[in-house]
């Protein structure tokens, strides 16, 4: 039975040596549809069932993948890993991890299950995306949709068990009225109502833009206002927040490491990561060691006031 | 293994059974291992282990892809039967074909002396401790204030089996070292990521002088970091090494050559080609795209390369791709598919980097290849000029001909001379045409560095050899401050 998978791994860690382990079992079963020139290229499933296992003798670590995982496969590789622990050095950036046991806020809209069958559906959903796009005016038309399915059981060496069931479905669509001039856009979600409709919309906004970017001409230097769309202005702002992650700041590889505190952007700017939004792609009611998520201001009127952590740069960061 | 080749075989006869016109099943058994240093300190390391299968089939003119790592024959029967349904309700307007290609039943594997399982863990952590210890106590070791050093292995061992009964087995390792190092200097920091590959074993640092290279590669870092001065220099020559040479035919060369580029296949993805303007107008080996000192080749066979195959994934023997031949486009990269929408062969342009990844086209060692001049005559008749010796950033459109490369570790000539003045961060900017067309010599001496090659979605990172022999440019605008 694959309920016991964790369980087994953490026992196992345990009687060899680890003192301190981790097992997240992740079964997805997850379809990408692909299509260029209007038609669709190629249909995708994969099945991924995978037992990650982070496991500490001490402040010695390792992490390692156990794929579609058996108790042969369990017992085979366990004693290797925390034999490989073992032998490493202490680790600088491991400060040990979460031990309190927590329950859990329920994220509503986080699971759909309709997308189990989704892959029946699908193309068809696909195909209506490319006509709608071309009834806005695109020549031709290429993009991508993923959805499926991730069921998540986590376990401790601390007494962590819990679980969580999510849906998700992403698509790009992307439209060229000439080989230069081309119009982009994306949907995501996780609760597949009107999904069929938020398609076609996506098509026709791709091919709307497409056919504004004809005869665009070359900008030309300077300074200017500049007004960004959600999706802009995430991806941008987005390098702030990857940057606010303190294991990047402790091995020097973030830009913001020097600036906590600090005004880093003008008063009106806010940023803030929320977990608990149900359609949110990135939602989720604990994260890897069992700690609930919750929603965590980064920087509130452009001063930088807060990180994402997780245990090991917490205790560190304090130390 | 066997066990693999069984379900493999399995997979096929299913398929077929069920009404693909085309099956393939492709079976992977990985061992990955790799240990990170930072300023010394192992900041991470282990090994991870994969066994799975993927599998294409063709009906109705779609195409359907499935994997799994659960290896029993009722869970790959399932998985067909979805990839089936679904490539059937693709409903193409123009159906999917491949290519005809000879059937082969073959085995091929990298040539490897001494395995990096061969070798304990202790071994390997020590090394590369060690490796940082030896670049501390260089005479520059002080100003690398900040060092990541990794040390990545893989064996891939594959079994593919397709529905025309051709039957490959293969072996291949591939070791890689890069430093992720910054160094400190008056004007300011400079950073560099900077990797070594091949498909050799751990013979490969001895035979290779790896070690040496990664030593003088930071004593260069250093140096620039301490010496190089701003400087503009407008309309002048331009000598880069294989190293520059390498970056600029894998992108402005090797990405545009790529047949499913041309024809659209990644217009979501990674991106169109330039091609597809040229291609409207004139054939293959009508066009051309630069000097006649220019002859690119993209060569999977290179004995010890990181892209070593001598039959991709789609079971068609290897061959070197000459893509410009004396200034002139001449062979496009292609798989089955895209052979047959070009109405030719595939050139063994396959390659899906695991089991769960489609095959794509990609390239695997795309190289300038060697003149008839040594390095010093290149210099010798450039009266004002630059050496560029290694880049630092780059980027290029998604249609590969608008293109950045800056220097990194460069340095003034002057009057057919390398003067020791270097030069910081000076900027080549420009079309796939203008740079191409500005060359009009080409040394015969040759580098290999290692590259990544990312492209797709789900992105498969594709391990290539990029370079090549060096180039002289003439009468380049360069950019930079």
């Amino acid at each position: 039975m694959t309920e016991n998978y964790p369980e087994k791994v953490i026992k196992l860690a345990q009687k060899e040596g680890a003192t301190e382990v981790i097992a997240k079992l992740t079964q997805n079963p997850s379809y990408q549809i692909r299509f260029s020139n209007s038609n669709i290229d190629i249909s995708k499933k994969w099945d991924t069932n995978v037992l990650e296992v982070f496991l500490a003798v001490g402040r010695k670590i390792t992490q390692v993948d156990i794929q579609d995982p058996t108790e042969a496969k369990i017992e085979k590789t366990i004693p290797r890993a925390v034999s490989f622990a073992k032998k490493m050095p202490d680790s600088d950036l491991y400060a040990g991890m979460q031990q309190k046991v927590h329950s859990y806020k329920k994220i509503d809209g986080l699971y759909d299950k309709r997308t189990h069958n989704l892959f029946e559906k699908a193309p068809e959903m696909v195909n209506i995306a490319i006509d709608s796009a071309i009834e806005a005016g695109a020549k031709r038309v290429a993009g991508v949709l993923y959805f499926g399915n991730v069921k998540t059981e986590l376990m401790t060496g601390y007494g962590v068990n819990a679980s969580y069931e999510s849906s998700y479905y992403r698509s790009t669509i992307r439209s060229f009225v000439d080989n230069e001039s081309s119009g982009q856009d994306i949907i995501v979600g996780r609760d597949l109502s009107d999904l069929e409709k938020k398609m076609a919309l996506a098509g026709k906004n791709a091919g709307k833009i497409a056919t504004m970017a004809i005869g665009g001409k070359q900008g030309k230097a300077g300074k200017y206002d500049l007004i960004m769309s959600p999706t802009v202005a995430a991806n941008i702002l987005g390098e702030i927040t990857n940057g606010a992650n303190p294991v990047m700041m402790l091995i020097g590889m973030s830009p913001l490491s020097d600036h906590f505190g600090e005004q880093i952007g003008p008063e009106n700017l806010n940023i803030v990561d929320d977990p608990h939004i149900g359609e949110g792609f990135g939602s989720k009611p604990f994260d890897i060691e069992g700690t609930p998520t919750s929603k965590t201001p980064i920087i509130d009127k452009g001063v930088l006031i807060g990180l994402i952590p997780n245990t090991t740069p917490g205790l560190m960061m304090q130390a | 293994m066997k066990d693999g080749y069984e379900i493999a075989e399995h997979a096929v006869e299913y398929g077929t059974k069920k009404g693909a016109s085309y099956i393939e099943a492709r079976f992977v058994d990985s061992r990955s291992e790799g240990y990170t240093t930072r300023n010394g300190a192992i900041i991470g390391g282990g090994e991870s282990f994969s066994k799975g299968i993927g599998i294409r089939v063709i009906t109705e003119g779609g195409i359907g892809f499935c994997s799994t790592a659960k290896l029993e024959k009722q869970n790959i029967e399932k998985a067909i039967d979805i990839a089936l349904k679904m490539a059937q309700a693709s409903k193409r307007k123009t159906p999917i074909v491949f290519s005809e290609e000879d059937v082969v039943e073959t085995k091929w594997q990298a040539d490897v002396k001494q395995h990096i399982e061969d070798k304990s863990d202790e071994e390997k952590v020590q090394f590369i401790i060690d490796l940082d210890k030896t670049l501390v106590n260089q005479d520059f070791g002080e100003s690398l204030v900040m060092r990541t050093l990794l040390l990545e292995m893989t064996r891939n061992k594959k079994y593919i089996v397709n529905s025309e009964g051709s039957k490959v087995e293969s072996d291949k390792s591939l070791i890689a070292f890069y430093t992720f190092n910054t160094a400190k200097g008056p004007l300011g920091s400079e950073q560099r990521f900077y990797g070594q590959a091949s498909s050799k074993g751990w013979e490969w640092f001895k035979e290779d002088n790896i070690i040496e290279k990664i030593i003088e590669d930071n004593r260069a870092l250093v140096k620039t970091a301490n010496q190089a001065k701003n400087m503009k220099l407008g309309v002048t020559d331009v000598v880069v090494s294989g190293e520059v040479a390498g970056i600029i035919a894998h992108e402005n060369t090797g990405h545009p050559s790529e047949g499913d580029r041309i024809l659209g296949r990644e217009g979501a993805q990674a991106g169109e080609s330039f091609y597809i303007d040229l291609l409207e107008k004139q054939k293959l080996g009508e066009i051309k795209i630069g000097t006649e000192a220019v002859t690119l080749i993209d060569d999977p066979t290179m004995p010890g390369s990181a892209g070593y195959y001598l039959y991709d994934d789609e079971c068609v023997k290897a061959r070197p791709r000459f893509l410009i031949k004396e200034g002139m486009i001449n062979d496009l990269l292609l798989n089955r598919e895209f052979a047959s929408r070009f109405e030719t062969k595939s050139n063994a342009a396959a390659r899906a980097i695991g089991y769960n990844r489609e095959p794509l086209v990609r390239m695997a060692n795309t190289y300038f290849a060697p003149g008839e001049f040594q390095v010093e005559e290149l210099i010798e008749d450039v009266k004002k000029g630059i050496y560029m010796k290694s880049f630092t950033e780059w980027n290029i459109d998604d249609r590969r001909f608008q293109s950045k490369y800056v220097g990194l570790e460069v340095y003034l000539i002057e009057n057919g001379e390398v003067t020791d003045t270097m030069i910081r961060r000076p900027t080549l900017e420009l079309t796939t045409f203008g740079l191409f067309g500005g060359v009009d010599a080409v040394s015969k001496d040759t580098e290999f560095p290692y590259g990544t090659c990312g492209k797709s979605d789900p992105m498969q990172g594709a391990p290539c050899w990029m370079g090549g022999a060096q180039v002289r440019m003439r009468n380049i605008r360069l950019g930079g401050e």
